[in-house]
C-alpha cells in the first residue's frame, strides 16, 4: 500500500547483491596463496603501492556521496498513509472526512458479524487517490464466504455514508487474535 | 476483474512482498562501510592516527598478506558472497506472500491462504456432520486438501464432502474449487 518504488528496490538489491558476490569472490580468491602463485606468471603484483594524498580526498568524497544517497533512499521508504479518507473541494471550501469515520462505520457494521474477531482500517494515498484498507481477522475454523458477505454489506453502508465509492482493499487474514479466539460452540 | 487501476495496484502490492526492509538494512550497512572508509581517508590525509587501519596499511597488507590477514579476508569474503546471494534471490524471486487475490464485484479482495483452508475445513465439517476439531484442511496455491476424521459408526460420504468444499470455495472464487482432495481417516473418534 505504501508508495515506495518496488522495481527500483529490486534493482538496488540486485546491484548490491552482485557487487557483494563479486567483491567477495575477488577478495576470497585473491587472498588464497595458491591463486596468487598461479597468477604470478600472468599478472605481476607490485611489491608496494604508495597511496597518494589526492586520491584520499577523492575516496572520501565518493564515500560521502554514497552515504548521503544510501541514507536518503533508506529513510524515504514507506509512507503514503494518510488520516484523510475523502477530500472534496468546492471553490474556496473543502470538506474532509477523517479515517476515524470510515473506521467507525466499518467496525460498527462488522461488530456482530459471524466469524469476525477484529477489524482494522487505514487509508492510503495511492496514485493521488485515497484508498481504504480493511483488514478483517477471521476466526480459526470460520467461513470466509459469510465474512466476505458481511464485509460487502459494511462497504455498501460505507459507500452510502460517504456518498461515493472509494477504492477499498479487503484483506481477510488470520493473525494472533483469531488463533486465540475460541471456537463457536452453539449455533 | 473490472476494478479500477488503484484497486488493481493495491491488490497486486498486497499479494507481493515489499523489499523495503531488505533495501533499508543493506543500504544502512553500505552507508556505515562508506562512512568508515571515508573517515579513514580523511584522517590519513590530515595526518592523524587511524580508527582501525589507515589506507596505506590496508594496501600493503593486501599486496603481501600474512596468515592472519588471509584468514580474515577469507571469512569476510565468504560472508559477503552469502549476503550477496541472499540479496540477489530477494531481488529476482517472485516474493509472493501466502495470500491470493479473489475476484469480487466491489473492492480489491485478498485472502490469506490460511483463511482459504479454514473455509474449506468449515464446509467439510458441515457436510460431514463432525465436530470442528475433526476436520482440517491445507491450501497451497489453487489446490486444497481436506482431512476428515469421522465419528465412530457414522460413515462420511467422501463425494458429498468434496462437493460441499468445492461449492464453498467456488463461491469465494471459482479458481479455488477446481482442485479439491478429500481424505477420510480410517479410524473414527468417539463423539
Amino acid at each position: 500500500m505504501t508508495k515506495s518504488n518496488r522495481t527500483l528496490n529490486r534493482v538496488i538489491l540486485l546491484v548490491l547483491g552482485l557487487l557483494a558476490v563479486l567483491v567477495g569472490l575477488t577478495v576470497g580468491a585473491g587472498a588464497l596463496p595458491a591463486v596468487r602463485d598461479a597468477l604470478r606468471p600472468t599478472v605481476t603484483f607490485p611489491r608496494s603501492v604508495d597511496v597518494p594524498a589526492s586520491s584520499l580526498w577523492i575516496v572520501a568524497g565518493v564515500c560521502a556521496v554514497v552515504v548521503v544517497l544510501a541514507l536518503a533512499w533508506a529513510v524515504t521508504r514507506g509512507g503514503g498513509g494518510t488520516a484523510i479518507a475523502v477530500r472534496e473541494r468546492a471553490g474556496e471550501d473543502a470538506v474532509t472526512v477523517n479515517v476515524a469515520l470510515v473506521r467507525d462505520v466499518v467496525e460498527h457494521e462488522l461488530a456482530g458479524a459471524h466469524d469476525v474477531v477484529g477489524t482494522r482500517v487505514d487509508t492510503y494515498l495511492v496514485r493521488r487517490q485515497r484508498a481504504a484498507r480493511i483488514r478483517v481477522a477471521v476466526r480459526r475454523g470460520g467461513d470466509a464466504v459469510t465474512v466476505l458477505d458481511a464485509v460487502d454489506r459494511a462497504v455498501a453502508v460505507l459507500d452510502r455514508t460517504l456518498g461515493r465509492q472509494v477504492p477499498v482493499l479487503v484483506h481477510l487474514t488470520g493473525g494472533t487474535r483469531s488463533a486465540l479466539a475460541r471456537a463457536g460452540r452453539v449455533r | 476483474m473490472r476494478n479500477g487501476p488503484v484497486e488493481r495496484r493495491i491488490r497486486r502490492r498486497s499479494v507481493h512482498r515489499s523489499r523495503s526492509t531488505a533495501v533499508t538494512v543493506s543500504l544502512t550497512v553500505l552507508a556505515l562501510v562508506a562512512a568508515w572508509v571515508g573517515t579513514e581517508s580523511v584522517l590519513r590525509a590530515l595526518g592523524r592516527g587511524p580508527l582501525l587501519a589507515d589506507p596505506q596499511t590496508v594496501v600493503d597488507v593486501a599486496l603481501r598478506p600474512d596468515a592472519t590477514a588471509t584468514t580474515i579476508a577469507e571469512v569476510g569474503a565468504a560472508a559477503l558472497v552469502v549476503v550477496g546471494v541472499v540479496l540477489v534471490v530477494l531481488a529476482l524471486g517472485p516474493g509472493r506472500r501466502h495470500r491470493s487475490a479473489v475476484e469480487h464485484h466491489r473492492g480489491a479482495v485478498v485472502v490469506d491462504t490460511r483463511i482459504i483452508a479454514t473455509t474449506a475445513a468449515n464446509a467439510a465439517r458441515t457436510a460431514a456432520g463432525v465436530p470442528e476439531a475433526n476436520a482440517s484442511a491445507t491450501a497451497r496455491g489453487r489446490s486444497t486438501e481436506v482431512r476428515v476424521v469421522p465419528l465412530s459408526g457414522v460413515p462420511v460420504d467422501e463425494a458429498a464432502v468434496r462437493e460441499a468444499v468445492r461449492d464453498r470455495l467456488s463461491s469465494l472464487d471459482e479458481r479455488f474449487g477446481r482442485r479439491v482432495r478429500v481424505r477420510v481417516a480410517e479410524k473414527g473418534t468417539l463423539a
